[in-house]
């Protein structure tokens, strides 16, 4: 890894567009464990290019999805190729955006997606299939017992009708463990759920009071036409979870989750209501396996899912497609 | 390895869930040793990077139908054309028409290969070690599942999955995926727990299958279906993906096939439905068994059974198959046409610059046509070409903030190729959505822009800003221009963005941007850097008429006159006419005479008026052509245009007649002007300046003279020399991008549906002016509602739905067609006969208790049928009068494009979908379709292989139909004559009995005389006839068609004309010849078997004797017969028997030209004369208006004893038209 390296993060929409910029900032975080801290900064959108003018970067790293139109991306990289830098895209909204690719596809340097199978559909050359990951310092927290959670199963996240139909076909096996859903879109029938953004630390001190976490990835679509490619690389939730220490109860439409995080030691995974019928038992019958399996999964996250590792990943591609 | 493949790969589907398949085949490619490169395209601009990459290998996956026209195009480019179908069985019909275009054809399905009657090669899918290979597991208690499908949710499925959860009970551990649509029923399983609902990607099918002790394929099954048939024999590429992912299977099939991939009982078990539970029983009871059977499936798909063994077999027949000579690939017709792409056309709505520009094209060298694009309102569209127009209509309004608009990007698409455009030379997208040039790439059509002004920059495209000064917007943020947009506009923030980042890929695809003046080109290049700045050229805008400029420099003033100001252009605001009236009111007094030479706009009219200024003259509008002379009495010009102008010709005229002109210093202007050299600069908005140059040189302080001796130096482009730079570009982008015109490929013509989206393009919605993102789910709808394309094949989203026909007790249908309208015009029962277009408009009840889900009009041919969705048409009128509420659903209303479906006749028939089941009404209507060729001038001449294959000639009980030229009394002759010099006009009426049936069309024959070779095209009734004084006579049809030379052999044909109805065909005798081998290629010579009366004539007679006019009149109003007169009268000598044949002719350059006649029964001349051979005296002839204007048309009768000539035959025609307007006006008067 290249440590003489100066990275500009910026986002691919100004902040008051952007509900995601937070992760600018995880990334930073990331980077900045990597590399000097003088040498990564992390600015908005609208700054770019006055800091690109400035800090005279090697890599600006644009974090973020394609979605909006009146985005233009050519005078950022216009303002690289005055101070001779790389122009790299993060992008964390594929498969669901992935139509609006087009937009940077021939002006990236290199594209990191975050869904492992849209990465073969992409057209350019340098593209790397990057993961989401997790802020140790948002969501990390201490493991608590059995005893200080009073959440049986916890699921944060915008009610997706595929998220409401399985969480409709397992409506009364929720409705007595004490169960709590928040999250944008939700239907009242749901007697559990309420519609209730959190942020990021919110989340984690909701994961860190329940015994089990759901997690149902997203499958609706914005710009997804083209191809109609299915998600296959678990959400950050996943891994943020993951660190908060809670057990999660993975609904696994594929594998690639066991890439991640090992299924039974690590994350739990379920098919179909009986088997979330089974896992909620399990908070009264057993709970110190649920416990266990937060640990572990924390201990990894740690380990493996860290915007560090995220940044170490991206230095390394970065540096293997010069 | 000498003489490897480049091989160009293209999915013919924008829209797919299987884009991994072409994924996994690219790679195949890669790793062939007898290929050097592969590239895997797609419509965005596959043309034009299979001609710059120079690939020799066009393979196409998927079906041909959807794309023709560029995929025959592609394959013409080719020196192999390949195409491997993955859809078969379900699109085989389309698929089968459409794969004539290419060398070599694969299909999927084994049981299709006998539909291409030995075109076609068998080619299962398979799988791809890349993303289905995984080590096959080795110990059972490693799998997760014991039971994986993945699959759609067809009843047979659900039902059979069922006895396996029944026989296996709640511990079996099942992952099951029934992915459904609202058009099948939601799965119901025993075990309701289950999660079903949830897709996965090609990749993490392998890994479930490779933790899977079974994986379950079963096959889909249909009842009884209304489309095609829709079960193929050979497995899907799940099972060669499944045996690669080291998965188990049990297949459920009724067809044996599989066995021939896989061994069964070793590598999987085949099975029917009913032993389905027993196999899987089988497999889950024997772990080792199975184990050992998967690893060896494995082995068997690694060995046989990935992509690169199919492409062995496809590089094994590539080797096998001759290519196409390279210089027949790129060979292109040598008559180019320029399609003109413009806001306006002279003559339609009042223009400026561009419409004089546009006009100058004309004088192209003869080998290219020009023709003209040019909105008419917002949803119909015109192009004219020479004297011809022909109107579009599209269903969807084209608006001023449109990105895309899918039915314009379609119907563009269908005018490119229609009109064989070989060059798309955009003046302006005014009207138009702003996708169009992208269109044009992508049908392989090398593009023009030449910038008349900043549109490709702003939507206010003179860059002034709300406050009416220039922006400058180069040097500024586009803040700036949502603070302009938002104040006078009212468009939201992001507008402009949004906009600019459209036309950055519609800009930087455009082959070459011409622009007048450096000015212009370096200001785009600031906007858009991504513009080469190769593909902008900058040529000198031409200056029409420079040679009528012959006194430059000698308008001196006099001594003791008025300085003499000439204001040019239009006088508008934007062209500064509110500083001049600054400037008039402030010399009011001063030694000064301006004079505004344009038109004034409002208000600015009425305040020259009201302010009175006795120095102050307007001309207020001129013609053209006499610039030069109205200069000349001038010795100075203003040119405040408060824009950066791109050349400004009137700067140009100004100086050529020798006048020193002031001009603001803004864009080409301020550049083209050296201040105090060759003219004055100024600041806008700053008429005081020009005040004080105006009186210094009033009063001498300033001499014009050495300016006016520089200006007489300058040289200017004309349009001579400017068309001339022009055509260099057009020849380097022909030579560059060789397109081949392929509608003689094509044996069905396609619909068209190319759209911004299919070139790689997608927005977050149609226009610039809404921040709205429209997401997948709104997507169609919102884009273009009620816009699905028709299909040849019933659409499968409802092929497993039961049919259920008419009068089987399913209730009483009531059918009613209010209006059928063929091309246009009203239609009944029997004479629905279309080429282009079918209307229909009715409503249709059911009186069974329906639940509507959609409506089709059914299209049924003898080789095609056409499905066409139908929006539902809101009619309270029917659910009143049958007291049912449901009825209020009955109505459509919708128009069909049929010109690209065959020839003959469709049955009409209506099918609703409601309730789980497909309603056929049955035959309720038909029409004939019959297809005129094109309707431009540049007809399509077929050569005459087949031309009575349908209806054999002479066969038919044709007595009742008469043919005009016969001598048939009182019927509109058939004539032929020119119209211009390579065309020609053929006129005639076809009576036809009402014992008969209506007659359907004619065929125009011609027959070679050196070889008998026969060309044809078609001509189809443009309406029925009104006879004089009569009603409508529904029996005499009459058509008019003017024909083209350009694509004929130079040769001397015999023209004739065939006539058909359904029961047969009748052939004219010879009506004329025509000559196209004379001098330059565009003469055109009419001779007829008359030729030789003339030259044998005994009799001239000299003009105003013995020949009689008794009615010239105009003849019909609507397209194509303006310009076309009935001429009667009659003509007599005696002493030389009776009239038997009559013709009219003139001669040209010395060549004779004919015009054919009827002989009229006139009694009453006989009566007049007292000689009984005069009874045939009379004549009648249908000819162009043109004709008259050749000097010396001459009527010509054949007698029994010899041949007479009357003179002034037009003259006398010219005179009696005259002599009746004079009369008319008189009456008015």
């Amino acid at each position: 890894m290249n440590q003489s390296l100066k990275v500009l993060l910026t986002s691919t929409c100004p902040d008051r567009q952007n509900s995601n910029w937070v992760i600018r900032n995880y990334a930073d975080q990331g980077f900045k464990e990597l590399l000097p801290p003088d040498a990564v900064l992390a600015v908005p959108f609208e700054s770019a290019i006055a800091s690109i003018r400035q800090f005279k970067p090697d890599v600006v790293l644009i974090i973020g999805g394609l979605g909006l139109d009146d985005i233009q991306y050519q005078p950022v990289r216009a303002a690289c190729d005055r101070e001779n830098a790389r122009l790299a895209f993060w992008l964390h909204d594929d498969p669901y955006e992935f139509d609006y690719a087009y937009k940077i596809e021939a002006l990236a340097d290199v594209i990191f997606t975050n869904d492992s199978w849209t990465l073969h559909h992409y057209k350019a050359k340098s593209v790397f299939h990057v993961p989401l990951g997790a802020d140790a310092k948002t969501h990390f927290r201490e493991i608590l017992p059995a005893h200080q959670r009073n959440i049986g199963a916890f699921f944060c996240g915008v009610g997706y009708p595929n998220r409401v139909k399985i969480l409709m076909q397992a409506k009364t096996v929720l409705a007595r463990s004490n169960t709590c859903v928040l999250g944008d879109n939700w239907p009242s029938t749901l007697t559990f759920a309420k519609n209730q953004r959190l942020t990021g630390a919110e989340m984690a001190d909701y994961s860190q009071r329940s015994m089990i976490t759901i997690n149902i990835g997203r499958d609706m679509d914005i710009a997804n036409r083209r191809f109609r490619l299915p998600a296959s690389t678990p959400g950050p939730r996943t891994f943020e979870t993951a660190l908060s220490g809670s057990a999660q109860l993975y609904f696994a439409n594929g594998l690639e989750i066991s890439d991640y995080l090992e299924p039974g030691k690590e994350i739990l995974l379920f098919d179909g209501a009986d088997a979330l019928n089974y896992h909620m038992n399990l908070i009264n019958s057993n709970p110190e396996i649920l416990i266990e399996v937060a640990r572990a999964a924390q201990q990894r996250a740690l380990k493996d899912h860290t915007y560090k590792n995220r940044a170490a990943l991206i230095l390394n591609h970065l540096q293997e497609s010069e | 390895m000498d003489n490897k493949y480049k091989v160009y790969i293209i999915n013919t589907e924008s829209i797919t869930s299987n884009r991994y398949i072409t994924l996994a085949i690219k790679r195949a490619f890669e790793k062939s040793p007898y290929v050097s490169a592969v590239t895997l395209g797609d419509f965005s601009n596959a043309l034009g990077e299979f001609v710059h990459g120079e690939f020799d290998i066009f393979m196409c996956i998927g079906g041909a139908a959807d794309s023709a026209p560029i995929l025959a195009r592609l394959c013409k480019l080719a020196s192999i054309s390949v195409l491997w179908i993955t859809e078969d069985p379900y699109e085989l019909r389309r698929n089968v028409a459409y794969s004539d275009i290419f060398d070599v054809v694969f299909t999927n399905d084994k049981m299709s290969v006998p539909e291409y009657l030995g075109k076609a090669s068998h080619l299962p899918l398979a799988a791809d070690k890349v993303f289905n290979f995984i080590p096959a597991l080795n110990r059972d208690e490693d799998y997760i599942y014991d039971l994986l499908f993945i699959g759609t949710a067809w009843p047979n499925r659900v039902s059979l999955i069922n006895d396996l959860l029944g026989a296996f009970g709640p511990t079996l551990k099942a992952k099951l995926a029934l992915s459904y649509n609202q058009f099948l029923p939601v799965p119901k399983l025993i075990y309701p727990e289950l999660i079903t609902d949830w897709r996965c990607s090609n990749i993490e099918f392998a890994r479930l299958a490779n933790k899977s002790r079974v994986v379950l394929s079963i096959d889909r099954i249909f009842s009884a279906s209304p489309g095609s048939p829709l079960t193929g024999s050979t497995p899907p590429p799940r099972l060669f993906e499944a045996a690669a992912a080291g998965g188990f299977q049990v297949y459920v099939s009724e067809s044996n096939e599989a066995k021939s991939y896989f061994d069964h009982g070793q590598e999987f078990i085949h099975c029917g439905y009913d032993s389905a539970v027993e196999a899987v029983r089988t497999a889950l009871q024997d772990p080792i068994k199975r184990i050992e059977g998967a690893a060896a499936a494995q082995r068997r798909a690694m060995q046989d059974h990935l992509y690169e063994n199919r492409v062995e077999e496809i590089v094994r027949t590539l080797r096998q198959t001759q290519p196409r000579n390279k210089a027949v690939r790129k060979r292109v017709s040598s008559l180019k046409t320029v399609l003109v792409v413009t806001h306006n056309v002279a003559g339609s709505r009042p223009g400026g610059g561009v419409e004089i520009y546009q006009e100058q094209l004309k004088n192209l060298p003869v080998n290219y046509r020009v023709i003209y694009l040019h909105p008419v309102d917002s949803r119909t569209f015109r192009v004219t070409c020479y004297s011809e127009t022909k109107d579009y209509e599209i269903p969807q309004a084209s608006g001023q903030y449109d990105l895309t608009n899918r039915s314009l990007e379609n119907l563009f698409e269908k005018i490119l190729f229609e009109w064989r455009v070989d060059i798309a030379h955009f003046q302006h997208l005014l009207g138009f959505s702003l996708s169009l040039p992208l269109i044009a790439r992508s049908c392989g059509v090398p593009t023009v822009w030449t910038y008349h002004d900043h549109y490709l920059i702003c939507e206010r495209f003179t860059l002034l800003d709300y406050e009416g000064r220039f922006c400058d917007t180069a040097s500024k943020d586009l803040v700036t221009c949502d603070v302009c947009l938002s104040a006078s506009n009212g468009l939201p923030a992001g507008s402009q963005a949004r906009r600019r980042n459209f036309v950055e890929k519609v800009a930087g695809g455009l082959d070459a941007i011409i622009t007048s003046t450096a000015f212009s080109k370096d200001y785009i290049r600031r906007i858009y850097p991504t513009i080469r700045d190769e593909s902008v050229s900058v040529i000198e805008m031409l200056t029409p008429n420079t040679s009528s400029f012959t006194k430059a420099g000698n308008n001196p003033r006099s001594l003791s006159g008025p300085l003499k100001v000439a204001i040019s252009g239009n006088f508008s605001d934007v062209k500064g006419a509110g500083y001049m009236l600054r400037i008039f009111n402030m010399m009011r007094d001063d030694n000064i005479e301006f004079t505004v030479l344009g038109r004034v706009d409002k208000p600015f009219d009425d305040v020259l008026e009201a302010l009175e200024f006795k120095n102050v003259k307007v001309l207020g509008g001129y013609d053209q052509a006499k610039i030069a002379d109205i200069l000349s009495i001038f010795q100075m010009s203003l040119h405040l245009s408060l824009w950066p102008e791109t050349y400004m010709i009137s700067l140009s005229e100004s100086w050529l007649a020798g006048l020193v002109p002031i001009v603001t210093n803004l864009g080409a202007q301020g550049e083209r002007v050296t201040d105090q050299l060759d003219g004055f600069i100024v600041q806008p908005h700053d008429p005081a300046s020009v005040v004080n140059r105006l009186r210094e040189v009033i009063s001498g302080a300033l001499d014009l003279s050495s300016m006016r001796n520089r200006i007489q130096s300058k040289k200017f482009s004309t349009a001579e020399e400017h068309v001339n730079d022009l055509e260099l570009i057009y020849r380097k982008l022909i030579e560059k991008k060789p397109l081949v015109h392929v509608d003689n490929l094509l044996r069905y013509r396609t619909y068209y549906s190319l759209d911004a989206f299919d070139c790689g393009i997608r927005t977050n919605s149609r226009t610039w002016n809404t921040p709205e993102t429209v997401w997948d789910e709104t997507f169609s709808s919102v884009l273009e509602p009620n816009l699905e394309p028709p299909t040849f094949d019933f659409p499968s989203e409802f092929a497993h739905l039961s049919l259920v026909k008419a009068g089987a007790g399913n209730g009483e249908v009531k059918i009613e067609f209010e209006e059928m309208r063929c091309d246009g015009r009203n239609a009944t029962r029997k004479n629905a006969l279309a080429s282009s277009s079918l209307g229909l408009k009715g409503w249709i009840t059911v009186s069974t208790d329906i639940q509507f889900v959609k409506r089709f009009i059914v299209l049924k041919g003898a080789t095609v049928s056409l499905y066409v969705p139908a929006s539902v048409v809101s009619r309270a009128d029917v659910a009143e009068a049958f007291k049912n509420l449901d009825s209020a659903e009955a109505g459509f209303d919708l128009n069909i494009d049929v010109s690209y479906l065959p020839s003959g006749d469709y049955e009409i028939c209506i099918l609703n979908v409601f309730n789980g089941k497909v309603y056929d009404t049955n035959t309720c209507h038909s029409v004939f379709i019959e297809h005129p060729n094109h309707t431009d001038g540049t007809l399509v001449w077929v050569p005459g292989e087949g031309l009575f294959d349908d209806v054999p000639l002479g066969t038919l009980p044709f007595t009742d139909v008469t043919l005009g030229f016969e001598e048939q009394a009182g019927d509109i002759p058939l004539t032929v004559a020119p119209v211009f010099e390579n065309r020609f006009r053929v006129v005639g009426s076809v009576r036809v009995s009402d014992l008969h049936s209506y007659f359907l069309y004619a065929r125009i024959v011609l027959t070679s005389r050196a070889d008998l070779s026969i060309y044809w095209t078609k001509v189809v009734s443009v309406g029925v006839r009104a006879r004089a004084g009569s009603a409508r006579d529904s029996s005499v049809y009459e058509f008019e068609v003017d024909l083209a030379l350009n694509p004929l052999p130079s040769d001397l044909y015999d023209v004739s004309l065939a006539v058909y109805s359904r029961e047969g065909a009748l052939r004219s005798p010879l009506i004329a010849s025509l000559d196209t081998r004379i001098g330059v290629q565009h003469k055109l010579v009419l001779r007829s078997q008359f030729d030789e009366y003339i030259d044998a004539a005994k009799f001239i007679v000299e003009p105003g004797t013995q020949l009689v006019i008794d009615t010239v009149a105009a003849l019909g109003s609507g397209q194509g017969q303006s310009g076309t007169i009935d001429v009667s009268g009659w003509a007599y000598l005696k002493g030389v028997g009776a009239p038997r044949a009559t013709f009219s002719y003139f001669e040209h350059d010395g060549l004779r030209v004919f015009t054919s006649g009827t002989v009229v029964n006139r009694d009453d001349v006989a009566d007049h004369l007292s000689d009984t051979s005069a009874a045939q005296s009379g004549f009648r002839f249908v000819m162009p208006s043109e004709m008259i204007q050749y000097k010396g048309l001459n009527l010509c009768q054949v007698y029994d004893d010899g041949v007479v000539v009357f003179q002034g035959f037009g003259a006398l025609i010219d005179a009696y038209r005259h002599k009746m307007q004079a009369m008319t006006e008189l009456e008015i008067s």
